[in-house]
């Protein structure tokens, strides 16, 4: 069974913004439709009413004050980047 | 006392940690379990930091290419917890890129196991395992998704926890998979991971899904686990190979020598659990890895003239092979045509598995070999496919995917190698399971090859 044509690939592959090279690619895409043929075995399964689990376990939902905190280590995190003055410089739009 | 206390009791010689240093420096480079080694102070018990976490000024790369040079600003809380209480860092811990494997086999430094390095150290957190293997006086800070901390501890013949879901901070820790990623230890004793877990569990105002556990099991008034009932799987036969069946049956007997009752049951969804467990966890993963685009940190594309497209997918290209796959197969699942099909029926069917599975734990432990097989050759494992591969998790998923807690222990040796056992309780129930191996530790003497660090 073929879960997803060339076209569909390419499309997915472009969302990812993954390139694949010739041969990788061809492994790649052959371990996909195994591996989601593997997943289509869940489909057996009868769920009934159950619900969604985001998470294993209930989360009450707490949130943080909506505050200013000082970051003392800026220059540690910009020290990461190259930078223009404060700014990290990245690719034109 | 545990080896923490006993540690701090003993007078070292002047040259204790100049000598860890060289020892554990000269090993390192044979079995690749550190991808940095620090000098530590004599007076300070050694961590190691598995290396997803962040520590300040510390290169942290998760064990990719396309974190390379990140050098983070500030301290994982579960760090920050662990220096506060004296504990020195003594490095960096090598893992699969990301957490994505098995067998360790997806870093750039293949991590051997000590006790025969023609074999695998366990995957993902290969260089954790290792390193408590080799240390006398060491704890290591890991983390599991899908049994990163279970399968390594098993083939390196250590003990490996991992919390429920939630337990520990995971402030600074780079994510996989958000709804499964959990942090843990592995040591050589089951009471120092209880020292430890005493300090690093318990809420962060920088984590909102990290619960108190204590408070928890209080609130939901939940019983304690019968701690002399353990339960078998039956299907986990199918999946066994002889010689870890033959080693098993041999600790179910030890067991019921020691007054343990046993008992089989059945469990159809076990099998399921791992497509489950993958759709789930590359769903997230390719969100997570979204943000890896080569210039706020990490390995740089300096290529800025490009145009913003073609320099994310340019850098992108510096993933790893099981990476890429994860990020396309991920994003594929959340996809709005086939959502339903996938990503949401997974969801569904974890609630079933956790539901299914507490029924069992109300009642007693979950016991079952950690790994279905015995430790693999490099090139064996190397050999694998996919699916093949994700397969062999089957022990390891059901209880990451549900945020049970668990504990990998050795229980005995098949040709000089380890081999683990897997014992699962309820949610919140996380000390039942160190009670039960430091039972079984008074009972069964662990062995190691090296012991660096000897005082």
């Amino acid at each position: 069974m073929v879960f997803m044509d060339e076209q569909e690939f390419e499309r997915l592959l472009h969302i990812c913004r993954i390139k694949l090279q010739n041969a990788e690619r061809e492994k790649i895409k052959n371990d996909i439709e195994n591996i989601l043929e593997y997943f289509d075995t869940i489909q057996q399964i009868d769920t009934g009413n159950t619900a969604e689990y985001y998470h294993p376990i209930n989360i009450d939902e707490r949130l943080r004050q909506d505050s200013e905190s000082a970051f003392n280590d800026v220059n540690l995190l910009l020290a990461n980047s190259k930078t223009h003055r404060f700014y990290i410089v990245g690719p034109k739009i | 006392m545990n080896s923490i206390e006993e540690f701090y009791s003993l007078e070292k010689k002047s040259d204790y940690a100049e000598s860890l240093f060289k020892d554990l420096s000269d090993l390192n480079s044979r079995l690749n379990a550190f991808l940095n080694i620090t000098k530590i102070s004599s007076q300070n018990y050694p961590f190691s930091v598995k290396d997803n976490i962040c520590v300040k000024n510390v290169e942290t790369t998760a064990s990719s290419k396309i974190l390379k040079t990140y050098v983070p600003p500030f301290n994982a809380t579960v760090v920050e917890r662990m220096l506060s209480k004296n504990f020195g860092f003594i490095g960096k811990t090598n893992m699969d890129e990301f957490g994505f494997g098995t067998f360790g086999l997806n870093s750039e430094r293949i991590p051997r196991n000590p006790f025969n390095e023609e074999y695998v150290a366990g995957g993902s957190s290969s260089g954790a395992a290792i390193a408590t293997a080799v240390l006398k006086y060491h704890i290591a800070i890991a983390e599991s998704t899908g049994g990163s901390i279970s399968a390594p501890s098993a083939f390196c013949g250590v003990v490996g926890f991992t919390p429920t879901y939630g337990a520990v901070s995971r402030h600074g820790l780079i994510d996989y998979a958000n709804s499964l990623d959990k942090i843990g230890l592995m040591s050589r004793h089951a009471k120092d991971i209880r020292y430890v877990f005493d300090i690093i569990k318990g809420p962060d105002n920088y984590d909102s899904t990290c619960i108190d556990i204590d408070k928890r099991k209080i609130q939901e008034r939940k019983e304690e686990t019968a701690k002399n009932t353990i339960f078998i799987i039956n299907q986990i036969n199918d999946f066994l190979d002889e010689s870890v069946k033959s080693h098993f049956s041999g600790l179910i007997s030890k067991l019921e020598n020691m007054g343990f009752t046993i008992k089989t049951i059945d469990f159809n969804l076990l099998d399921k659990a791992i497509p489950t467990y993958y759709i789930i966890s590359m769903a997230e993963a390719s969100t997570n890895l979204a943000r890896y685009t080569g210039f706020k940190y990490g390995l740089k594309n300096n290529e800025f003239s490009q145009d913003y497209n073609s320099f994310f997918t340019e850098s992108r290209s510096n993933f790893g092979a099981e990476a890429k796959r994860r990020i396309i197969l991920g994003t594929f699942v959340r996809g709005a045509s086939v959502k339903s099909k996938y990503y949401s029926k997974a969801l569904k069917v974890r609630g079933l598995l956790i539901s299914k599975m507490k029924e069992i734990l109300r009642h007693g432990f979950i016991l079952s070999p950690t790994m279905p097989i015995a430790t693999p050759k490099i090139e064996d494992a190397n050999s694998l496919t996919p699916v093949q591969n994700y397969g062999l998790d089957i022990l390891t998923i059901p209880p990451n995917l549900s945020g049970f807690p668990h504990i990998s222990f050795p229980y005995d040796y098949d040709k000089e190698l380890p081999m683990g056992a897997q014992l699962i309780s309820d949610h919140f129930d996380d000390y039942s399971l160190l009670d039960f191996v430091q039972n079984w530790e008074d009972s069964f003497k662990y062995k190691f090859k090296y012991n660096l660090g000897s005082i």
